[in-house]
């Protein structure tokens, strides 16, 4: 594979990693690099010494060896073969002896062939030689030394001492080693997950409360950590919420207070406006035509009050719902009988006889007569409303037959102040929607936009049903 | 006879178009910018039916409420800006009988003032059927506008009678919030619910010192009715 692009599949994988996955490799690496290198520098410096005290040790045992049998040829009494046996001072050792290329070994089997041919020759030389060999299965070490009779070097002396012991000791300290190897390993994974659990906790927690702001619960407060750095992310955390709070309120307090004093002059103006418009058959024509336009605005600037007093008090958090268990069918027969819009269809597929849902009546009765105004507005009127009955909840479908909602506005048409390119001619504030869509939610459900089987758009406020119905 | 109102308003300029819009409907209006003025005259008066703005200089309209309501059998009618929960709720807690919101069409108030002052008066078409209704140990009588249980008479509001009698008329029946609304406050139109809410709420309250306990009930998804 290319190097590249292995590094760049290595870095997005680390990218996309979280910050405990990314503790937890660290930990490992750093665990595992420090127990390598100095696992393996320990086993470097114990072998060396271990390796060469044997070879001392060995070499002693055979110049010893060596020596007696050199005496015991001086002395002449003993033959070679018997001199072997009795110079194996360690246990499974050998010796063996050449003289006159003949040679004679300690014991039956040992093939000379196994010496290699440069301590052979070493020896030969005249200089003493050793070597590290395998000895049949084993190891072990092979030392040659010359042997001079009136310094005449005549025989060469052979020793074979066995370290299979060495290795014993070698294996299970390499294995000693491993194993804290292994153990390193997983204590810094362990410390790795630590560190980013300790790390991360007040982290989730802040992101935890970040989000509880975000749908609103401003008195929302993180616990404060002991360690500086994230008690400074808490503080600094707790203190934007407290403003942040503040500053909620404030504009709450702007609002009531706009609201009172935008009302009230306007209750004056439309009060004395009603009273010019009771006295018309006494005023001229060109007066009559102001009271209407006067009265037409008034009215106007009340509904768009209204709404963005309705806007500021959801934004501020301050609305409560007035749930009651109403049938739905009569609620909306009412409705349809007040407005005096009986040729709207009502269609209910039902099939439990009055279904009831929770719902705050003045707030649906808002949503209602927004949708049927939207229609009459936008799409010549309301083909149907439509009753369906779901396990958890009653869904009303308000359908027309108009040109519909284009995909492109579908999902900002809740948007406050939204207002359709084609329709921005109609009077509106563009809070109608926004405000019906709010009033669903207060009520625990739902307003969605999709398209009506008549042709074109359908509202369909989702309400909820009451948890039994006993 | 015209209908004596009693109207506290701090705004002059609402006082006087709302008092002239009223005058021209017939009634008799007596103004007062405050509540302290107001309660010093009211038992001169004797008004039919009063209008309170709930932000007042001095004592407010809630205050108002709470120190008029033993004064005089007349509803008491809140007109508010702030069309809050809280405020409506607390306004009836308080012993208003009904709330409008400002701004209000001259047209408006005047149906509101109608329907509130044609609820105290006695039903007569009605007690020409009957003249008693009785319910458990409770009798209430339309004519004398009396509530009694055992010969004691019980001390309820105009409102609250109205709601105890329609609720006894159409017994074993249940009424619905709509139903209430219409025959007592008099609306044509789909109300607030929290007026009667808060009505029956009292009302339990009351009947349950007399020891009419759970006997007014809700059925779910309809409204209210008497146990039987």
């Amino acid at each position: 594979m290319d190097s590249n692009l292995l590094n760049n599949l290595i870095k997005n994988a680390l990218n996309r990693a979280t910050l405990r996955t990314k503790a937890v490799l660290t930990g490992l690496i750093i665990a595992l690099s420090i127990s390598t290198v100095t696992s393996l520098a320990i086993f470097q410096i114990a072998e060396s010494y271990l390796t060469n005290q044997r070879i001392a040790i060995a070499t002693s045992q055979v110049s010893v060896a060596s020596r007696l049998v050199a005496q015991a040829i001086y002395d002449g009494n003993t033959p070679l073969d018997s001199l072997l046996t009795a110079s194996n001072t360690f246990p499974n050792s050998q010796t063996a002896i050449r003289q006159n290329d003949e040679w004679f070994v300690s014991k039956a089997g040992f093939d000379i062939e196994e010496i290699p041919d440069e301590v052979i020759s070493l020896v030969t030389q005249g200089s003493p030689a050793r070597s590290i060999i395998m000895f049949g299965e084993n190891p072990a070490i092979a030392i040659g030394i010359p042997i001079s009779i009136n310094d005449v070097a005549k025989y060469q002396f052979v020793g074979v001492v066995p370290t299979l012991e060495l290795q014993r000791t070698l294996s299970l300290l390499q294995n000693v080693l491993l194993a804290g190897v292994t153990f390193s390993s997983v204590g810094g994974v362990f410390v790795g997950f630590w560190l980013s659990r300790r790390v991360s906790e007040p982290l989730h927690d802040v992101s935890e409360a970040a989000q509880r702001i975000a749908f609103g619960d401003l008195t929302m407060q993180i616990a404060t950590p002991s360690e500086p750095d994230l008690k400074n992310i808490a503080d600094t955390f707790n203190f934007m919420t407290k403003s942040l709070q503040n500053r909620i309120a404030r504009e709450a307090r702007f609002g009531a207070v706009v609201s009172h004093e935008l009302k009230s002059p306007l209750t004056a103006i439309r009060g004395a406006t009603d009273l010019l418009d009771g006295m018309r058959s006494e005023l001229p024509k060109k007066a009559t035509l102001s009271i209407d336009i006067l009265s037409e605005r008034v009215r106007y600037f009340e509904r768009i009050l209204n709404d963005l007093i309705e806007i500021s008090r959801y934004e501020s958090g301050t609305v409560q719902a007035n749930l009651e268990e109403l049938a739905i069918q009569p609620l909306l027969n009412a409705l349809l009988n007040r407005n005096q819009r009986a040729e709207i269809r009502l269609i209910d597929s039902s099939t439990t006889k009055h279904s009831i849902v929770l719902v705050d009546s003045k707030r649906f009765q808002q949503i209602f007569e927004n949708l049927v105004a939207n229609a009459d507005a936008y799409a010549h009127g309301l083909s149907a409303i439509r009753i369906e009955e779901m396990e958890e909840k009653i869904v009303i479908h308000f359908d027309d037959s108009g040109i519909g909602i284009s995909n492109d506005i579908e999902h900002v048409i809740f948007d406050p102040f939204f207002r359709a390119p084609q329709h921005s001619a109609h009077p509106g504030s563009g809070l109608g929607l926004t405000i019906s869509k709010e009033h669903a939610n207060i009520m625990g459900g739902d307003l969605v936009v999709s398209k009506s089987p008549d042709g074109g758009a359908r509202f369909s406020l989702h309400l909820r049903r009451p948890k039994d119905n006993s | 006879m015209s209908y004596k109102v009693l109207f506290i308003e701090d705004d002059p300029s609402i006082r006087q178009v709302i008092s002239a819009a009223l005058e021209i409907e017939g009634y008799v209006v007596h103004q007062f910018p405050d509540g302290e003025s107001a309660i010093a005259e009211i038992t001169h008066i004797e008004p039919d039916v009063a209008i309170i703005d709930l932000r007042l200089p001095g004592i407010n309209g809630l205050e108002v409420v709470r120190t008029i309501r033993p004064m005089t059998h007349a509803p008491l009618v809140i007109l508010t800006a702030f069309g809050d929960s809280h405020d409506v709720v607390a306004a009836l807690e308080a012993g208003a009988d009904d709330f409008l919101s400002k701004p209000i069409a001259n047209k408006e108030l005047a149906a509101r003032i109608r329907a509130v002052l044609r609820r105290n008066r006695p039903p007569i078409n009605e007690t020409t059927e009957t003249s008693e209704f009785r319910y458990e140990n409770l009798v209430l009588s339309p004519l004398r506008r009396e509530a009694s249980i055992d010969g004691q008479l019980l001390e309820i509001t105009n409102t609250e009678f109205l709601v105890l009698l329609e609720l006894m008329r159409i017994s074993p029946n249940a009424a619905t919030r709509q139903d209430l609304l219409e025959k007592v406050w008099g609306y044509d139109y789909l109300g607030d619910s929290r007026l009667i809410d808060m009505q029956i709420y009292r009302l339990r309250g009351k009947l349950a010192k007399y020891g009419l306990k759970d006997h007014l009930i809700t059925v779910r998804g309809h409204g209210f009715k008497l146990a039987k």
